[in-house]
């Protein structure tokens, strides 16, 4: 686990002797909580385990990951519609059965592209461990430096010019593809290569909304928490769509 | 997120929104099932301010009111309407996960809602291909007058209502892991929680295949792609111009894949407020809870794999088919487990016969009814006979719409005061429980006679079929068909009481007081914890044991909330 | 006493339910006439290729509701 800055874990207290009365008998047990603008939200009077930035980031994660099922199973039924398409042919006049499926040659930049996105997600997950790097998280939590925030929106610009560049690669592939005349209506295997790519290059670009996002956030947002959130859940979702990008590039490339 | 939140993104405005989308989709919904009726009685008759009705326009308002009911109605208000408005309470959470994107999906369904009545306006009308949209026949606007911009804007509604199912379900999923209160372990859940969590799980998982589906069927359309589509295929005697040797089965695969698991969507939120609500008003603990938990995620779970007993007669392998008879079957074990929980913990009990108490035993009949013909449609050899008959209709409208219905109108009158604060009247809510059991059997049962005799459904006319056997077949059917008739009006017309009660209920000031059916549930906990308010401080609700602990001599009760003290049933 | 009962209640339960999908199972490849020539014009190639889908897309599914209901249980 990362950490993550929360407040030391006290015990809740019993209404009944909560106050101190003055008489000096109880020492002073309020902590500083709720501190970094958490204005009026004193994680005291919650049940232990659900105080603070710690449970949102994990609520946020665990929406994300049900997201990312979602996503999963989109892909999946693509996929296993082109395991049937490519197998699947017809008779023709003379009984002769005949697959229209020709293999969509898989243009070499590619590589270059799916190398580039490794990059990235390299350079996201530098910007999420900053983002948790407790001394400085420390620092810009009291307020003495915006130092992980700023290197986070760093790595995270990185991320964005790489995925911006695969995605220009993306294009630059189907450019090269239209130059050979192969369209998306050309072949049942193109059919499946632009869906595949282009439903891909939609889902990226969900992600680099949410980089922008998250780079705008780094900066207007003055609540560390929400940045760490923001940081966190957009390069986890980077890291899916990467992944899920080599799974799609090893079935076109060699699935077909 | 903030300590304020706004009132729009509050989840009980969320709720209603939902439920005043799908009660908007019931209205037409409901007028169009007459209208279909109408005109299967009476061919001849003409609709006032628009004529016959041409076999067409039959189609069409199968396809909408299918649409309709399934999407819009069944989808959202269990899940969606009363998971936003009670879940949070029952968890002893204040909101949901994420009220913005829970209001953002609110807003996406009513906008899917638009889209999809806009159909009824633009040139040739609205899609004629069935809920299921089959393709080819879905895939080319040479089929028919609708099949044009009608499917399109078709496509376009159920695109947003599958975008937006799924960001709801995503917040469901996250506020019942995360936001349950303190002391809520999972034991201790009520079922209608369980019922809603694995409806979201499968939400999660099926509605994003639909969309793939969706968007390869938009392709197949639009792209001159061939996924669904075979080579050389002849529609209205056109050669459809396409590249590939696509397969309608395939279409039917992605779409069951979404299509089963949604049937369960709809029910399986029921499942658990008829647990719950039974254990309520026999003031007896729900029989055998944790078998009712492992039934509901069973239930769930099965209905992924279940999905090619849609296809028997479509070309699938038969082999395939065998499996997929098998799955089905399986589910019929879960779902007689449930069935014995519901009996046994009624079962020599003495229960109050209470509105919501007769809508859950309601519910229980009709799951029965319509469950029985279950395995048997679960049978491919039976089911190559029934498939295209009224037998399955009467089979889903009874498992499904009725029993559903059921359900919704037993969460209406049980959680009213909850949500407004008075008791709905009894005499006119048993009225309306009366009208409506008796309509529902008088129409969906004959039905299973019709459709045993071979009366084909999605047909637009069944008189006038010529002096053959197949025209005389029907013939026979036809004093039954104007009896389904009859009471299909019988069951639009016993909804007035229930609308009448809305209005008399809402317009007086005799307040219910707090918890009025001895409920165990936390939402019922203090009536001060004031649910409309939009500031998120911890609730101070502690959970101490799981629900519906009523004494075995029926006297006393102990609520989830209280810590030691019974409460004492009021008599009777 | 009780608990004996209900292990034999519940092996009962078990024998039962696997002798009806054992009776299932000896109607092996039913389907209509129809179904099977679509099934015969098809080479074995396309119905490995529907199969490998049916489990994919199948496989998939129930493994992420395992997933789903097996993630939750970490939760307290």
């Amino acid at each position: 686990m990362s950490p993550i800055l929360t407040p030391p874990e006290i015990d809740r207290r019993h209404r009944a002797h909560e106050s101190d009365n003055g008489s000096g008998r109880r020492p002073p047990t309020d902590k500083l909580t709720g501190g970094n603008g958490e204005g009026g939200d004193n994680w005291n009077d919650r049940p232990q385990g659900r105080r603070g930035p710690r449970e949102r980031l994990s609520q946020v994660r665990m929406g994300l990951f049900f997201g990312l099922f979602a996503v999963l199973m989109f892909f999946i039924a693509i996929v296993s519609a082109f395991f049937v398409t490519r197998a699947s042919g017809h008779f023709d006049a003379y009984s002769h059965y005949v697959n229209e499926w020709l293999p969509t040659t898989i243009p070499s930049i590619l590589w270059l592209n799916t190398a580039v996105l490794l990059l990235s997600s390299a350079s996201a997950e530098m910007a999420r461990r900053s983002m948790f790097r407790e001394v400085d998280v420390m620092d810009e939590w009291i307020g003495l430096s915006r130092r992980t925030s700023q290197r986070a929106a760093a790595w995270l610009s990185v991320t964005l010019g790489l995925g911006g560049l695969f995605l220009v690669g993306q294009w630059i592939a189907w450019d090269q593809l239209a130059a050979q005349h192969v369209f998306f209506r050309s072949n049942p295997s193109s059919h499946f290569f632009f869906l595949i790519t282009i439903a891909h290059a939609i889902h990226l670009f969900i992600g680099v909304s949410a980089l922008i996002a998250a780079l705008i956030g780094l900066r207007r947002s003055h609540k560390l928490a929400s940045r760490q959130i923001l940081v966190d859940a957009t390069v986890w979702y980077w890291h899916a769509m990467g992944l899920l990008w080599i799974f799609l590039f090893v079935l076109l490339e060699y699935g077909q | 997120m903030t300590a304020q939140h706004s009132r729009w993104t509050h989840h009980r405005t969320v709720g209603f929104g939902y439920v005043a989308i799908s009660l908007a989709a019931a209205c037409v919904g409901t007028v169009l099932s007459l209208l279909m009726r109408l005109h299967l009685t009476w061919p001849a008759w003409s609709l006032p301010l628009h004529g016959l009705i041409l076999p067409e326009e039959y189609l069409a308002l199968v396809t909408m009111h299918g649409t309709l009911m399934l999407f819009f109605v069944l989808t959202v208000a269990p899940q969606s309407g009363f998971g936003n408005l009670i879940l949070p309470a029952q968890i002893g959470a204040r909101r949901m996960a994420f009220p913005r994107l829970n209001a953002a999906s609110m807003g996406l369904t009513g906008l899917a809602l638009l889209v999809l009545l806009a159909a009824f306006f633009v040139p040739g009308g609205s899609p004629i291909s069935g809920w299921t949209a089959y393709p080819p026949l879905s895939a080319t606007a040479l089929a028919g007058p609708g099949q044009g911009e009608g499917m399109d804007v078709w496509l376009a509604a159920i695109a947003l209502f599958s975008l937006a199912s799924t960001l709801g379900a995503i917040n469901t999923l996250t506020t019942i892991v995360k936001l349950r209160g303190e002391g809520m372990s999972w034991q201790r859940l009520p079922l209608t929680v369980w019922g809603w969590f694995t409806a979201a799980l499968l939400s999660v998982l099926v509605f994003s295949v639909l969309l793939a589906a969706l968007a390869m069927l938009f392709c197949d359309r639009h792209l001159q792609s061939g996924f669904f589509l075979p080579t050389g295929d002849l529609v209205n005697g056109v050669l459809l111009q396409h590249h590939g040797d696509g397969s309608p089965l395939l279409w039917l695969h992605l779409f069951w894949f979404f299509g089963h698991p949604e049937v369960y969507i709809a029910i399986l939120p029921g499942m658990g407020l008829t647990s719950m609500v039974l254990a309520n008003f026999a003031h007896r603990r729900v029989f055998a809870y944790r078998l009712m938990i492992a039934t509901t995620l069973l239930i769930g779970f099965l209905g992924i794999l279940v999905w090619g007993h849609h296809m028997f007669v479509a070309g699938l392998n038969p082999f395939a088919g065998s499996a997929f008879a098998l799955s089905s079957m399986a589910i019929a074990l879960p779902s007689s487990a449930k069935v014995l929980s519901w009996l046994a913990t009624i079962w020599r009990s003495r229960p109050r016969l209470t509105t919501p108490m007769l809508f859950a035993l309601g519910f229980v009949s009709l799951f029965i009814t319509g469950g029985l013909t279950g395995p048997i449609l679960a049978q491919p050899i039976l089911d190559e006979y029934l498939h295209n008959t009224f037998f399955v209709v009467a089979h889903f409208h009874l498992i499904m719409a009725m029993a559903g219905i059921f359900g919704l109108f037993c969460a209406t009158y049980y959680w009213f005061p909850l949500l407004f604060g008075r008791l709905l009247s009894e005499p006119l809510g048993k009225l309306h429980f009366a009208g409506t059991l008796i309509g529902a059997y008088g129409t969906f049962l004959p039905m299973h006679l019709t459709g045993l005799a071979g009366e084909p459904r999605q047909y637009a006319q069944l008189t006038g079929g010529g002096s053959g056997p197949a025209g005389q077949l029907l013939q026979t059917t036809l004093p039954l068909q104007h009896g389904i008739t009859y009471a299909a009006f019988f069951l639009a017309c016993a909804q007035l009481p229930f609308l009448l009660n809305l209005v008399l209920t809402l317009r007086s000031h005799l307040l219910a007081t707090p918890n009025p059916w001895s409920a165990t549930t936390m939402e019922w906990a203090s009536q001060d914890f004031d649910e409309a308010s939009t500031e998120d401080k911890p609730t101070g609700l502690v959970t101490y044991r799981g629900p519906c602990h009523y004494s075995e001599d029926g006297v006393s009760f102990l609520p989830q909330w209280e810590s030691g003290a019974t409460s004492t049933l009021p008599p009777e | 006493m009780k608990g004996r009962l209900r292990t034999n209640l519940l092996r009962w339960v078990w024998l039962v339910s696997l002798l009806l999908l054992g009776i299932a199972a000896q109607s092996f490849g039913q389907g209509c006439s129809q179904c099977l020539d679509n099934t015969r014009a098809t080479p074995p190639a396309v119905q490995a290729a529907y199969r490998k889908a049916i489990y994919l897309l199948g496989g998939t599914g129930a493994a992420l509701f395992i997933a789903g209901t097996l993630f939750i249980r970490r939760e307290r």
